[in-house]
């Protein structure tokens, strides 16, 4: 107890912000509300950047396909894996009048028809059939295909790119995050239960909101503070950080004390039912070990760990648990709306025992995000509101601090690769 | 799937049947619903009645495949795992309402665990 009060006492430590070599002073909240700065995020970041659009699970099988928005741009992203197994993403696109060609989110087949004239293509985008050809004027079908968006896939992550020749790989643009991460194990990714909700916020008030710990005892004084905070760190000051040019990584405090209250008898019902790795995880701490030995997950390896938030720039947080992991995404919709998707993945249960314990774990997520939906809103219109024009961020705020100066230093840059660099 | 709809428990919970409808929602958001739409006193009485005998449930459940439930072991698995959502009023929140969260809160649940997700 006495090591650990010291880890987190003042002096004991260099901030972490100044360790990353980041300024330490008041951050500008312009970027959080102005139409202006939000048209130049979206043509200078989500027009340039890599963007983490799926896992390669949602495309198991040959022939599967995913259609996914990718707001703030108008882009619809038709992404098939074909028969040789290969992930590409199209614009959903006619080549003929411009209609869209698929209308469902999801499905599997090998070819997909125009429903408006019925143009017929594969799955690899080629052009096969046109109603009534004769009556074009020299038509060459090679050259209709479907647009193609530039795709990567990296660790069964796939990246799109809507630049028409991307400045950079996709190997570049992860840089040594890419090294840092690598081979992490994706429990469960096959099975994700999903959440979405449309939100009257900037995206990155919605990104803020799950990237520090200081707001816990406050926000989630029933569902996280007991875990996330102790006598030693009552304010959930982070582990680490690490800053990997517009990604970062930050660990965060967990209380190795946590005990259950004995009046909370649903919850002691269910630890008795089989033992979880904590009140943020579906999966028992057996079957984690494997996981859980990355060096990316719990990176300074403390006893005192509750999870990992690592943000893959711009709008996607991988987080780690003891358990496995959960995707945050944030998509803008405009200055100030944004759409939430939360992705938590676990095996899927087996046995009524499993059933209810991810039920439980479920009911748990929904009520700490309507716990964040309580300030964030809020937040948007006081920011908005022109009272302030700078937010003061502490050393636990590093995650925020690095996102915003990553949002401004990649709308002024003239290239991806400034940016990066 | 469809869910042939059963309105009476497996034999032996006939105390649980006063339950059947509000709290046997059948997907995670009509759970979740349940426990933001009801009195604080209603929701007490079913998580005592419901808490008493879930260990007999998840026992009784468990002798049938998860993924191909029997009409009334079906219906008892969805009351089982609404035990989850009430737990967080009792136990978490001290109200039906996550305090100061808009009402409805806008949160969907898109793609659900499984069964009755």
């Amino acid at each position: 107890m006495a090591t650990q009060l010291k880890q987190f006492e003042l002096g004991q430590r260099d901030h972490l912000t100044e360790n990353a070599g980041l300024s330490t002073g008041p951050v500008p909240i312009a970027p959080y509300y102005c139409p202006d700065f939000f048209e130049r995020e979206k043509k200078q970041i989500f027009e340039r950047a890599w963007l983490l659009v799926c896992r390669e699970e949602e495309l198991a099988a040959p022939g599967s396909f995913v259609v996914k928005e990718l707001p703030p741009t108008s882009v619809n992203a038709l992404i098939t894996r074909s028969k040789s197994g290969k992930i590409q993403a199209f614009h959903n696109t006619c080549s003929h009048r411009g209609s869209q060609i698929v209308y469902a989110t999801e499905g599997r087949q090998s070819r997909f028809v125009c429903p408006y004239h019925r143009w017929t293509y594969t799955n690899e985008g080629d052009l096969i059939g046109v109603t009534d050809e004769a009556n074009f004027f020299n038509l060459d079908k090679k050259q209709c295909g479907l647009t193609k968006i530039a795709t990567e896939v990296w660790e069964g992550w796939v990246f799109l790119n809507l630049q028409s020749e991307p400045e950079v790989s996709l190997h570049e643009y992860l840089g040594d995050f890419r090294g840092y991460f690598e081979g992490y194990q994706y429990r469960g990714a096959e099975h994700p239960i999903v959440f979405e909700a449309d939100l009257n916020v900037n995206w990155k008030v919605l990104s803020d909101a799950f990237a520090e710990t200081y707001h816990i005892s406050c926000i989630h004084p029933g569902t996280l503070s007991d875990a996330f905070t102790s006598s030693a760190n009552p304010y959930g000051r982070l582990l680490d950080a690490k800053i990997f040019s517009p990604h970062r990584a930050v660990s965060m405090f967990g209380n190795a004390e946590y005990q259950m209250k004995p009046e909370n008898r649903v919850e002691q019902f269910a630890a008795a039912l089989g033992e979880r790795g904590s009140v943020i995880a579906a999966a028992t701490k057996e079957d984690a070990a494997g996981y859980l030995s990355h060096p990316a997950v719990n990176p300074t390896n403390s006893a005192s760990w509750s999870m990992d938030v690592n943000h893959v720039f711009p709008h996607v947080q991988i987080d780690s648990g003891p358990g496995g992991f959960w995707t945050h995404w944030f998509w803008p919709l405009s200055p100030n709306r944004s759409r939430y998707e939360g992705r938590f993945y676990m095996a899927k249960p087996e046995t009524m025992t499993e059933r209810f314990l991810q039920e439980l774990y479920i009911s748990r997520v929904v009520t700490t995000i309507c716990e964040d939906l309580t300030s964030m809103e809020r937040t948007q219109k006081g920011l908005e509101s022109g009272g302030k024009r700078f937010m003061q961020l502490q050393d636990s705020e590093i995650a925020i601090r690095h996102h915003v100066e990553q949002c401004v230093r990649w709308v002024e840059a003239e290239s991806v690769r400034e940016a990066l660099s | 799937m469809t869910v042939m709809e059963a309105t009476r428990l497996p034999p032996g919970f006939a105390e649980l049947e006063r339950f059947v409808g509000r709290w046997t929602g059948a997907d995670t958001d009509a759970r979740v619903a349940a426990r933001e739409q009801s009195s604080m006193e209603d929701i007490l009485e079913f998580y005592e009645a419901m808490l008493a005998r879930a260990g007999d449930a998840i026992r009784l459940i468990d002798r049938y495949p998860l993924h191909d439930l029997p009409p009334d072991v079906g219906l008892l698995c969805r009351m089982v795992l609404t035990l989850a959502h009430v737990a967080s009023a009792v136990e978490i929140l001290g109200q039906p309402r996550v305090p100061m969260a808009p009402f409805p809160t806008g949160l969907k649940t898109i793609r659900g665990s499984t069964p009755y997700g």
